[in-house]
């Protein structure tokens, strides 16, 4: 990431309170919804109930728990909130829980924080995949499909993220440093999308 | 040979079966998957949604589930949303993802830390609080309690690809 370009996402993040809504991001019920995400995960940690499990169980759960990074049984699920292109607010689970019909599985595989940006004529694409090394990431672009997919023994990860606009696949870019991976795509679709206009307003 | 691909897969998840828990999750689950639906629907009501300053700033709720020490589940938050009294507000600094291991004689953290040049994570041990966090281009933040007090000149630290470990030897 460029200096420049650092700066001015730092300083967005940080919301500006003469923005009449104070901080709240004012997504109406979606952030209700996520309001009652926060007080529901704050509720969970009180509702173990380990008197369900038989002695087996929780043998195998204690064995699992002496585990180190590597075989990780550990259950990761959350959501990612931003505004996407075109001023979307995009809603993105990401981790390694998984339904099943049984109920929620955790799996060995962790889907990554992926985020798109629409950078003029590039995409650029950030995912965080930490804790892997740069020759085990593999990525393939088809048909505006993005897969990652990596293949380090301690943690896996993998992804499969609909570009929103056609690429050229020849112009993919990638760098991965301190377990972030930045994937530049140039786009094929009009030079200046219509979202970005329509963001500047009328 | 398709059956065979089928079933390995299958042995790859574990199935924690933790009751309560796990409904519980479920029950979160479906919120976030309704929350997303819901979100393209309040956009295409309201036409556009402008949060001064929100462009390239990500709100991220998450939480992890896992064995804690002594057999017990432990259900730990990362992220950047909080709540507040007047709703969710995103936070520049995120809570990283960290797991603590008791390994007899030393306590081994280890934490997510992607984006960040080991340059800019602190780290300080107090009796059996260990407060982390890294400025730079992403700003994280956590305060850790220990399960033992630690001798804070033991320390050692390694960060690479993201990942900070870093060990502390307990105090007698």
């Amino acid at each position: 990431m460029e200096n420049g370009d650092s700066e001015k996402r730092g300083g967005g993040i940080s919301i500006d309170p003469s923005a009449g809504s104070g901080q709240a991001l004012g997504l109406g019920e979606m952030f209700k919804g996520l309001g009652d995400l926060i007080k529901l995960a704050a509720d969970l940690a009180d509702k173990i109930d380990l008197s369900e499990l038989d002695e087996e169980k929780l043998a195998e759960l204690r064995r699992a728990s002496q585990t180190r990074v590597g075989g990780i049984p550990r259950g990761v699920y959350g959501v990612s909130v931003r505004r996407g292109i075109g001023g979307i607010p995009r809603v993105q689970p990401f981790g390694n829980i998984r339904r099943t019909e049984r109920g929620p599985v955790v799996d060995e595989v962790r889907e990554p924080l992926v985020d798109v940006f629409d950078e003029d004529d590039v995409l650029l694409v950030i995912a965080e995949l930490p804790g892997v090394e740069e020759r085990d990431i593999q990525i393939e672009v088809h048909d505006g499909l993005l897969k990652l997919s990596t293949t380090t023994k301690g943690r896996r990860y993998t992804k499969e993220l609909q570009l929103p606009c056609p690429v050229e696949e020849s112009t993919m870019e990638s760098a991965y440093k301190n377990g972030v991976l930045e994937i530049r795509l140039r786009k094929t679709c009009g030079e200046r999308s219509r979202t970005s206009r329509a963001e500047e307003g009328t | 040979m398709a059956e065979k691909g089928k079933k390995e897969k299958k042995e790859a998840i574990i199935d924690l079966g933790l009751g309560g828990l796990f409904k519980g999750i479920g029950n979160l689950m479906d919120l976030i998957s309704d929350m997303a639906e819901k979100g393209e629907s309040e956009v295409s009501r309201h036409g556009e949604f402008k949060v001064k300053g929100l462009d390239r700033a990500r709100g991220v709720y998450g939480f992890s589930v896992r064995m804690g020490l002594g057999g017990t589940p432990t259900v730990e938050h990362f992220g950047n949303i909080r709540a507040t009294d007047e709703g969710p507000v995103v936070a520049e600094e995120r809570e990283p993802l960290v797991d603590v291991f008791d390994e007899g004689e030393l306590i081994l953290v280890v934490a997510e830390l992607p984006g960040v040049d080991e340059d800019d994570i602190q780290i300080e041990v107090q009796d059996d609080i260990l407060s982390l966090s890294a400025t730079g281009e992403r700003k994280y933040v956590k305060e850790v309690l220990l399960p033992s007090l630690v001798d804070a000149d033991t320390m050692e630290t390694t960060y690479h690809n993201g990942i900070l470990e870093v060990r502390l030897h307990k105090a007698e």
